[in-house]
């Protein structure tokens, strides 16, 4: 049997690895020239 | 504590599989539609932006039997007439890879031939210069934002074949034209440092918007299979071609003494035809800051040791005498030009002589079907 700390510390990377990999390709992958020079301009 | 232990992994972790996935998705990409998928000139002749914005596209499409041409929208305006080069140069030994469109200017072709000739051997480029360019304001603002490539602006940067010196001058002037754009004066101010900070992320950028405008292209670009086997002929009859484009355009002229086409004529002239008479009196083109724009063009040819063909396109001689555009204004244009050619040993093709010549121009500024036998004689005398 896996320890319940064991499987909520797997779970956990899981979930960070998940939402850390989402932003940087996220990042990569979008220009946020597009984004900053609408809140430049309008606000 | 386990929840620090646990982010460290995670951070590690996604760093590997996000590294894994952008560089299968970046190979991915180019391996799909590097340039020996496409065996014809679809892409040397394409007119979308995404294509003039990306370094990768540009120096994949040029080879040996590749001119070079740089212009404005007179490239797109006339795609379709027999006469553009994509219907008559399009042969697989012979034809045009053309960077140009709508308020493409000096400035914006410096850095585009700043950073294409890090990868391609040029020897020859031909820049068509529109008078229209030169006015008191030159650049427009906007529409430099607009045309501007971060990532021809990257490849520029990382071209070593040119001077820091003349980079900084062609940084300082992107810097005065992006006074409205926070963005652009941030990233141009960052490449103008030299800290191993600015330096990796200047690296990460170059990466990011390389594989930005790659992919923004080949989502745009429809594939064209087919395989271009044509080759250039020996002779070409310009005497015919000449007469069978007069017949053509005469059928297209047909309702205004200007020589302007019908549908042009119809759609932005004919509401205010009376509204134009003299509107241009107070036009000048004798001050203007493309001038030295243009010289920095020159600069970055010169630093590359490539030869530079300008065309010098004149107003439309029939419409400008109607607007009311000085005499002395346009003589003054061309003194300029001429000692511009003359200060940096260019070879001035001058077609000034032609701006009162029927069916050079299609419109009030664009080249016709004439204009583009003549543009296309004389690249292929002078490439």
């Amino acid at each position: 049997m896996v320890k319940k700390e064991t499987k909520e510390f797997c779970f956990r990377v899981i979930y960070y690895t998940v939402m850390i990999t989402s932003i940087i390709i996220f990042c990569a992958l979008y220009d946020f020239n597009v984004v900053k020079e609408f809140i430049y301009s309008n606000f | 504590m386990k929840r620090l232990k646990a982010l460290s992994i995670s951070f590690i972790l996604s760093l590997f599989i996000s590294l894994f996935f952008l560089k299968f998705y970046g190979n991915k990409i180019n391996k799909d539609f590097n340039s020996s998928v496409v065996k014809n000139n679809s892409i040397k002749y394409s007119t979308l932006y995404s294509k003039y914005n990306s370094h990768d596209i540009l120096t994949n499409n040029i080879d040996s039997n590749t001119i070079l041409l740089m212009g404005s929208s007179e490239l797109s305006a006339s795609i379709e007439s027999e006469e553009h080069p994509k219907q008559f140069l399009d042969f697989c030994d012979k034809n045009i890879m053309q960077i140009g469109g709508g308020n493409f200017q000096s400035l914006i072709h410096s850095i585009i031939l700043g950073s294409i000739s890090k990868d391609v051997d040029l020897k020859t480029v031909n820049i068509i210069l529109s008078m229209q360019w030169f006015t008191k304001e030159g650049m427009n603002k906007e529409a430099f934002l607009s045309r501007l490539s971060i990532d021809h602006l990257n490849n520029l940067y990382r071209n070593e074949k040119i001077s820091e010196k003349l980079k900084k001058r062609i940084y300082n002037r992107v810097l005065e034209l992006s006074k409205d754009s926070k963005f652009n004066n941030n990233y141009v101010g960052r490449l103008n440092r030299d800290n191993l900070i600015d330096k990796m992320v200047n690296y990460l950028q170059y990466k990011k918007y390389k594989l930005l405008q790659n992919s923004k292209f080949y989502r745009e670009y429809i594939l064209d299979n087919s395989i271009n086997t044509k080759k250039f002929p020996d002779n070409i009859n310009w005497e015919n071609y000449k007469n069978m484009a007069i017949e053509r355009a005469k059928k297209e002229t047909s309702n205004n003494n200007f020589y302007i086409e019908n549908n042009y004529f119809d759609t932005y002239i004919r509401k205010d035809f009376e509204k134009f008479k003299n509107s241009s009196k107070d036009a000048s083109f004798s001050e203007s800051p493309e001038y030295d724009d243009l010289q920095l063009f020159l600069c970055v040819a010169k630093e590359l040791d490539i030869k530079v063909n300008m065309f010098l396109i004149p107003l439309q001689g029939y419409w400008a005498d109607y607007t009311g555009i000085s005499h002395k204004e346009i003589n003054k244009f061309y003194d300029k030009i001429i000692k511009i050619s003359k200060d940096n040993d260019v070879n001035l093709i001058d077609y000034s002589k032609y701006s009162y010549e029927p069916y050079f121009f299609k419109d009030i500024m664009h080249l016709g079907r004439l204009g583009f036998l003549k543009l296309q004689k004389d690249l292929l005398n002078n490439n």
